[in-house]
């Protein structure tokens, strides 16, 4: 619709500013780049000629031409001594297409359609391909409206993601900003339980603590303490009273900085967090200075601690992992 | 029998040749017609639809009259007889394959091309000549070829409303019972039937855009 190949039933569209549908469609088509899912190579056409076929008709000399046929094969990994004189049918699939979004390059266009450009090319092309553009994005730097069907797809190459349902535009978002707070169950169910990522104000703490830290009664010594940190090897106790209750956490390093081993372990004092706390409420103690926290039931007895460190190591999964999907699975294992 | 029929050539060798011209201009003078008309007609029905239904049904219903009972109609429609009738109603008998190739090769220019064709920005115009017509050229030629060689078979026709060409020896020979005019007659349409053929084939080939050649060779 935004090139006039399809006439806007009511509504205008506006580009830069100017209203299109007053715009002279060959101009306006001429003025976009444009990809389309069956790739559409002009099949009697050397590849060169397909290529340049909008400079063509915009006259551009032929020596200019020539010059951005191999300027333009060039960057999309193609040797132009090779393939400016071949034609479409004596190219595979995937280098067809590729051929289709330089084709959309060719006259430097500041918009470039594609309407769901790879997907009729099998998972492996697609995918080569995907990785592509998006270097070729970083390259050109124009803006591309990308049509898609494939949620993977969009959240691989996007800036900013519009999700359409009949027509309508229910939300429109970055990548990480729809997976974080899908406006709907439409947009829920589109994207999938699988790649959403957890959000921290409704993610209970205890998904991702160290479950069922080893305890030790406030009562003993620092050589029992010390014993049992050895016995458990485990460098974090968690502190209790004579009926199991919460009263802190004795550390490794709090023990080796005491020169004697006689007198009670003198547990240090830490925060105690109910285990149905969110893992912001959580983040919120360790963000302002909190080394470690005790996570406690109801009454008050330690069900697992959650270290900065570990805080970290989650938050690092969940954002810089590849596949959002793995990281959802393995904070249900934790 | 083959020695009369060499007698009677060689002592009419001057009339066959005048025949054999005729012939040729009974055919030429129609099929180039159908041409300039055909094409243009079938072109403006893959553009617009109330072109395209009366169009095709006019060139099949004119396909459908017996080639002889068109030729003979001509006389009582007032062109009345001789070469002029004779090549009206060749011309009409060859504007359907021409109209229907025309057709069918634009029509069947991939959607994806056609899309791209006008998503790149193409007028009305220059998507006939870039990409519709050297995609179709080669149908639009087998159509023309075909129409050449059922003209040159029906021209022989048109000597019963007095048209002339080859068809003269043949109704002459039918109405003296003798076969060595028949032949007389026969046998050059025939070859001139073939060497069109032939000829119109290669002309396709040479017309046809290099990279259809290879997709349809890769197919």
């Amino acid at each position: 619709m935004i090139n006039h190949l399809i006439k806007p039933s009511s509504g205008s569209i506006f580009l830069n500013g100017e209203n299109t549908t007053k715009m002279n469609k060959v101009q306006l088509r001429r003025s976009i780049g444009y990809v389309i899912q069956n790739i559409g190579l002009f099949p009697h056409l050397t590849i060169a000629e397909n290529i340049t076929i909008v400079p063509r008709l915009l006259k551009w000399p032929k020596s200019e031409r020539r010059q951005r046929t191999d300027e333009l094969l060039r960057m999309g990994n193609l040797d132009p001594a090779i393939y400016r004189d071949r034609y479409p049918a004596e190219l595979s699939g995937g280098q067809q297409q590729r051929i289709g979004v330089l084709r959309a390059l060719a006259a430097e266009p500041d918009l470039i359609l594609m309407d769901e450009p790879f997907g009729a090319l099998d998972p492996i092309t697609r995918d080569q391909l995907q990785d592509e553009l998006k270097e070729l994005q970083t390259k050109v730097q124009k803006t591309i409206i990308f049509v898609t069907h494939d949620m993977d797809e969009a959240l691989k190459l996007a800036d900013r993601i519009v999700l359409m349902r009949s027509g309508k535009i229910v939300q429109v978002a970055s990548p990480e900003e729809m997976l974080r707070n899908p406006a709907n169950d439409f947009v829920r169910e589109f994207i999938g339980p699988k790649r959403l990522l957890p959000k921290p104000e409704t993610t209970p703490i205890s998904t991702i603590m160290i479950p069922q830290p080893k305890t030790i009664k406030e009562s003993l010594t620092l050589k029992q303490a010390l014993n049992i940190m050895q016995s458990t090897t485990a460098d974090v106790l968690a502190a209790v009273d004579s009926r199991g209750r919460a009263k802190g956490i004795v550390t490794a390093a709090d023990l080796a900085k005491r020169n004697s081993s006689r007198g009670s372990v003198k547990p240090k004092t830490v925060p105690l967090v109910s285990s149905s706390s969110s893992v912001k409420e959580a983040a919120e103690y360790l963000a302002n200075g909190e080394r470690i926290i005790l996570i406690v039931d109801d009454n008050n007895k330690p069900v697992g601690l959650v270290t900065r460190s570990l805080l970290i190591q989650k938050l690092v999964s969940v954002f810089w992992s590849p596949n959002s999907a793995e990281t959802e699975t393995s904070l249900d294992a934790s | 029998m083959f020695q009369k029929f060499l007698t009677v050539l060689v002592r009419r060798f001057p009339d066959v040749l005048l025949a054999l011209q005729e012939h040729l201009l009974l055919v030429l003078v129609p099929i180039v017609c159908a041409i300039i008309v055909a094409v243009p007609l079938g072109i403006l029905a893959t553009r617009y639809k109330w072109v395209e239904k009366p169009v095709l049904a006019i060139g099949n219903i004119l396909q459908t009259i017996p080639s002889l009972a068109l030729l003979a109609l001509m006389i009582p429609l007032g062109l009345g007889i001789g070469k002029k009738p004779a090549m009206v109603a060749l011309f009409l008998y060859s504007l359907l394959p021409i109209l229907r190739n025309t057709y069918t090769g634009i029509i069947g220019v991939p959607r994806p091309v056609k899309e791209a064709a006008l998503g790149m920005g193409m007028t009305t115009f220059q998507r006939l000549y870039i990409v519709e017509l050297p995609i179709a050229f080669s149908i639009i030629m087998a159509g023309i070829r075909t129409a050449t060689v059922i003209c040159i078979g029906t021209a022989t026709l048109s000597a019963l409303i007095g048209g002339g060409g080859l068809g003269e020896f043949i109704v002459t020979g039918l109405n003296m019972v003798r076969d060595e005019l028949i032949l007389l007659g026969a046998i050059p349409a025939a070859l001139m039937a073939l060497l069109a053929d032939f000829l119109m084939g290669k002309l396709e080939d040479l017309v046809t855009p290099r990279g259809l050649k290879i997709a349809r060779q890769i197919k």
